[in-house]
């Protein structure tokens, strides 16, 4: 009897230290140039596993409403200079019209809808609807990751317009402190380094050692490359360079824990509420 | 198709009051369908109404959704619910045909107050594929080519793979 009760004591408390370990949070050492926190931003939305297509209204206003700190967004310009939240180059790979972005003017994109899933007819949105529709606007950061398809290369009017619709949006919803702006291209950066100084700009570069030095040159703000590209070392020397890192690519739970283990500024993922969770 | 669909509920409505006669077959099945007309993946309950020689023809309810959340994440789900009629044909291994519709009642953003608005509409499905179930019941097996007409408009390629029990 003695023995059963020593057994059974024995066993209360092992399950006791196993709830009581599993529900104990990951503590993190943060230390990065923003403030020591990471900001947790959700990719294009609620990311590529969700239901909801990428950058679509309710994928993006789901995110936020998570509690995320901000939402990437994929940034294209349409023919009549209109700037639209959509992923993809051509509108056939992901909604019921064809054409590139670029040839289409945004009364022509304006009644399409996603595909997928099966069933639904989410819209495409213009980035003033979402803005115009998101409240507490100011609260939140916004990656503009700048998609960058031109319909030629002789389409020179294209960067110009470009520049110029990003910056009348930036100035009309005064994001100029909420928007991080996001190009593979150094000289589409430099470009809007002229349009405007005080822009939050990031190259997102094919390499670290390239980023850094081009980061360096053009005097950005900070570097955006794929949490597999980049290490908690590389990480460490941008920030001595005074660069911010935001770090993409970002799919699971355990990708969300291995990446703020890397102390970037920002990290967009697919999995919000669990990055949410985690940085809580 | 809804004519299509008229004259099969019809023409399987005669059949049951000719072919009352009792059912060889477990008459009751549960499956899960990955994929399917249900979207990305369904509960379904399929009752068996008639059978004669391997002829077996049977009627399909499902559930489905994509999310229990809308946007603003109040509860407030999406719902798929896949309807269909079922023709089989064996003893074991079975060929099957089916035809219905799918109603769906999704949340989406109304255009002008981008507020939560649900939208009701219906879609035309059709299958063609292969089953598993013993007449005695137990394990069933379905796998199929299920495409959908999405608004009864758009021709969508798709298919199913179900996993269930017969009783």
């Amino acid at each position: 009897m003695p023995f059963k009760l020593f057994m059974s004591q024995k066993l209360i408390l092992i399950s006791f230290l196993i709830v009581t370990l599993s529900c104990s949070k990951e503590e993190f050492d943060i230390q990065n140039l923003n403030g020591n926190k990471i900001s947790a931003l959700g990719h294009s939305g609620m990311g590529n596993r969700s239901a909801y297509p990428r950058n679509s209204y309710e994928s993006l206003t789901k995110s936020l409403n998570l509690g995320a700190d901000g939402i990437e967004i994929d940034l294209q310009l349409t023919k009549d200079n209109v700037l639209i939240a959509f992923h993809d180059e051509d509108l056939s790979e992901s909604t019921n019209i064809k054409g590139l972005v670029r040839s289409l003017t945004w009364s022509e994109i304006q009644n399409a809808y996603y595909t997928n899933p099966l069933y639904t007819s989410y819209s495409i949105i213009s980035m003033d609807q979402l803005l115009s529709n998101t409240d507490d606007m100011h609260q939140y950061n916004y990656t503009l990751d700048c998609k960058y398809h031109p319909l030629s290369n002789d389409d020179t009017q294209y960067e110009t317009d470009y520049i110029n619709a990003l910056s009348q949006l930036i100035t009309k919803f005064n994001l100029i402190n909420n928007a991080y702006i996001e190009s593979q291209s150094e000289d589409f950066l430099r470009l809007l380094q002229l349009e405007n100084n005080e822009f939050n700009l990031f190259i997102n570069p094919y390499s670290f050692e390239y980023g850094l030095e081009t980061a360096n040159k053009l005097g950005l703000f900070g570097i955006s490359m794929s949490t597999d590209n980049i290490s908690e070392d590389q990480i460490e020397a941008a920030h001595d360079n005074n660069l911010f890192i935001a770090i993409w690519g970002v799919q699971t739970n355990g990708d969300n824990t291995r990446a703020v283990n890397k102390n970037p500024d920002f990290i967009q993922t697919d999995c919000i509420s669990h990055l949410v969770n985690l940085l809580d | 198709m809804k004519l299509y669909l008229a004259i099969l509920l019809l023409f399987t409505y005669s059949f049951c009051i000719a072919q009352s006669d009792s059912l060889s077959t477990k008459k009751n099945s549960i499956y899960l369908e990955i994929l399917g007309i249900g979207g990305y993946g369904s509960l379904n309950y399929e009752r068996g109404l008639f059978e004669v020689n391997k002829i077996k023809i049977g009627a399909r309810l499902g559930l489905s959704t994509y999310h229990l959340t809308d946007f603003t994440t109040s509860f407030n789900p999406d719902i798929i619910i896949p309807i269909a009629i079922h023709a089989q044909y064996g003893n074991k291994h079975n060929a099957e045909v089916g035809l219905g519709q799918v109603i769906s009642n999704i949340v989406e953003t109304n255009e002008v107050t981008f507020n939560p608005e649900r939208t009701t509409n219906i879609h035309a499905n059709f299958t063609i594929g292969y089953r598993y179930q013993k007449p005695k019941g137990g394990f069933v097996f379905r796998i199929n080519y299920s495409p959908v007409i999405e608004f009864y408009k758009d021709y969508r390629h798709w298919a199913g793979l179900s996993v269930g029990y017969a009783f």
